[in-house]
């Protein structure tokens, strides 16, 4: 890494969001730290100095004791023995005017000699004149104008302050150290890893949507979010695609008709000579604009079902008296074309829904039943089946309607292909329809959390639709409220 | 009659004016929802013709602040929007019928002559007559001539709605929403088969056939009184 790479990648480094956690996680230490250490230093010193306070109070007491006992020799005995005895404590006697009389002290400072009682000072040790050490000690007089000061050298004490301060420093240095080394080696790492996910991104972005984010396959939470995003990348192509199959089928569906129009009416302008003729063609021209109508109307609902979710208007619904409704305004239909339908479903099944979507899908599958039935008369053996049926299926928490015919049927590498928009089967071109129909019976179901299922009927098409209930209590309690609130349309 | 039409897109409106003209009405037209307003409250006007995207004041803010002072002439809306949500919106805003663009003018023209004869003694008529055929609304009785003629409850509402209607063009789309309250539309025409079932027991063997079927258009009972 050259210098001007280092350069350039502190400041992202430090605006990286692992390092800005690191440098937070090492201040707080640091704080914690610094805490111990304060602690640590007043009690350790705070015990010392006592410590110090004692023996030197203990010390003075002994010798005025001794001054008590027997004057100033039995003093200056007492203090001799101790200062032979001991290394760190310090004695000092004189009389009025200063003169040494014992101790292992040799001068004091002047002013020393003003404070009574408790005090710190500096002195230089015998032998080694040139230090100055530390020292405590208590300043007292003595009757006969005497003056004595009874002390400890405090040298250790402070030595044990600086080393205190030392280790202090010397640890700051080095969370310091390991802390920024560590918030950049894990800043680095993650940027890394980062970098890799957002030049993908990038990348998809410029085009490239077969793009994908890698997997290290350490299955941490890196992995798991480029997983994720690799998955919904998925998604998004698969859309993208269906999308441009959509547009295509839809310049192909749209634009077919509108050619046919235009055509027509190219034709009636240039060879039309009666009004007759005219009046013929301009009724087929607007024939032609309505099934281009349906087939926007049907393209409208399909979107909008697939973009929404539950809407407003869904409310109780028995099912059940709407397959009656849609069987008994399909039964003329059908038996003008000669064939037999068929109406399994008695009584009340409520679920949540929409009326006039779910009615939609039915209409359309029955629509489809009897355009692609064969009627019964072909062989009579038919003669005593139904060619069309309708039923209904309570599974509990869904319901399954079927309906199911005897014509061609749909064979089994088509039926989930035939769910999509404008697909229609080769021998079904010749009759007429949008290929939309069954789309929108997609969308509906999905609409009402529920599945469309084509099954064979041996011969024929079985259409399953499975939906959900979705009834909240108070809904499933009341179905006769609900198919009252119906019934006034049947 | 007046028909005030509130439409922003004039050649959509003149269309509609000389239809509704041709059709015996006098009509006027609007561009924007505030004027729309101004002309419904100052004058009397039998329909209200109300597009649901206008300048200044949309269309279902009109029918709703029309009908906050009181105003209970009919309206009828005219959207590009034709989803379910947005016809319910639209008939909760106060309109009284609906209808999705593209639509025909047949259709409208039907629709607007069911609005403009809409009585409000309607549900106090207890009988429907015409020519020899008489519908008794309280007993369900239908007789043509005297004579009983047995109708399946679909049947006689059809038969109902196309007599309170008598002497007007129904639609396909109208049949489906008033007798059946469908807001969807079968690919084939199974409307027609219902009708000319209807037709075989109320006109079968009658010298003088009542239902008539409308070409391009609908239905309609012959009334010669009107």
């Amino acid at each position: 890494m050259t210098a001007v790479d280092v350069v350039r990648l502190v400041p992202r480094l430090v605006l990286a969001t692992p390092f800005r956690l690191f440098a937070l996680y090492v201040s707080l230490f640091c704080a914690a730290v610094a805490a111990v250490f304060i602690y640590v230093n007043i009690a350790m010193l705070g015990f010392l100095s006592h410590e110090a306070e004692t023996s030197v109070q203990g010390d003075h007491d002994f010798l005025l004791a001794r001054f008590r006992e027997g004057g100033l020799p039995t003093l200056v005995n007492a203090i001799s023995e101790r200062a032979a005895a001991s290394d760190n404590a310090l004695y000092l006697l004189t009389d009025g005017k200063g003169r040494w009389l014992a101790g292992n002290l040799d001068t004091v400072a002047a002013d020393l000699w003003e404070t009574q009682g408790a005090a710190q000072f500096s002195y230089r040790k015998r032998g080694n004149e040139q230090i100055e050490s530390p020292a405590f000690g208590i300043v007292a007089r003595l009757p006969g104008d005497l003056h004595l000061i009874v002390a400890r050298d405090i040298e250790s004490q402070e030595a044990l302050k600086r080393l205190l301060r030392r280790a202090f420093i010397l640890g700051y240095t080095l969370i310091f150290i390991i802390g920024t080394a560590g918030a950049v080696i894990v800043s680095r790492r993650m940027l890394r890893r980062v970098d890799i996910a957002s030049n993908a991104a990038r990348s998809i972005m410029q085009g490239n949507l077969a793009q994908r984010i890698p997997v290290t396959g350490r299955n941490d939470e890196f992995d798991r979010l480029s997983q994720n995003l690799n998955a919904m990348l998925d998604r998004i192509q698969d859309l993208m695609v269906g999308l441009k199959n959509v547009s295509d089928n839809i310049a192909h569906d749209l634009k077919t008709p509108l050619h046919r129009l235009r055509t027509r009416a190219e034709r009636a302008l240039q060879s039309s000579r009666t009004p007759e003729k005219l009046a013929e063609a301009l009724g087929s021209v607007i024939e032609e604009a309505d099934t281009l109508i349906q087939t926007f109307d049907a393209l409208l609902s399909i979107a909008r079902l697939e973009a929404g979710s539950r809407s407003e208007s869904f409310g109780p619904l028995n099912i059940c008296a709407l397959i009656r409704d849609v069987a008994d305004l399909y039964e003329p239909a059908a038996e003008e074309r000669g064939l037999s339908l068929r109406l399994s479903c008695t009584g009340d099944v409520m679920m949540a829904g929409e009326k006039h979507l779910i009615g939609q899908a039915l209409v359309n599958l029955l629509d489809n039943a009897i355009k692609y039935a064969a009627p019964a008369s072909e062989t009579a053996e038919r003669a005593q089946q139904t060619d069309v049926e309708i039923g209904l299926e309570d599974k509990g928490d869904t319901v399954d309607i079927v309906i199911s015919d005897r014509g061609p049927g749909i064979p089994k590498k088509d039926r989930e292909r035939v769910l999509q928009r404008f697909v229609r089967l080769q021998p079904s071109r010749s009759i007429p329809g949008s290929g939309l129909g069954l789309s929108l019976v997609a969308a509906v179901t999905r609409l009402h959390d529920g599945s469309v299922t084509l099954e064979d009927n041996n011969p024929g098409l079985r259409v399953r639709l499975t939906l959900k209930k979705n009834l909240t209590a108070t809904e499933a309690a009341k179905p006769v409220e609900a198919a009252s609130m119906l019934s006034h349309a049947i | 009659m007046r028909v005030l039409i509130v439409e922003d897109d004039r050649t959509a409106a003149d269309f509609l004016a000389k239809a509704l003209a041709e059709a015996g009405y006098h009509t006027e037209i609007a561009g924007d929802g505030e004027t729309g307003l101004e002309l419904a409250v100052s004058s009397t006007f039998g329909v209200l013709i109300v597009d649901r995207m206008l300048p200044k004041l949309d269309g279902l803010s009109l029918v709703e602040r029309l009908r906050a002072k009181g105003d209970r002439t009919p309206v009828l809306i005219l959207s590009a929007l034709g989803a379910v949500d947005d016809r319910v919106k639209g008939l909760r805003a106060g309109g009284d019928d609906y209808l999705p663009k593209p639509y025909s003018l047949v259709e409208l023209v039907a629709r607007v002559e069911a609005l403009a004869r809409r009585g409000p003694s309607e549900g106090a008529v207890t009988t429907y007559a015409v020519g020899d055929l008489v519908l008794d609304r309280l007993s369900h009785k239908v007789t043509r001539g005297g004579e009983t003629i047995l109708l399946q409850p679909r049947e006689y509402r059809l038969l109902e709605y196309l007599m309170r209607h008598a002497g007007q063009v129904v639609t396909r789309t109208m049949l489906l929403e008033n007798v059946w309250d469908y807001h969807f539309d079968p690919q084939t025409n199974v409307i027609d088969v219902h009708i000319s079932r209807l037709r075989s027991k109320i006109d079968k063997g009658q010298s003088k056939p009542l239902l008539e079927t409308v070409r391009g258009a609908g239905y309609m009972i012959r009334d010669d009184r009107r």
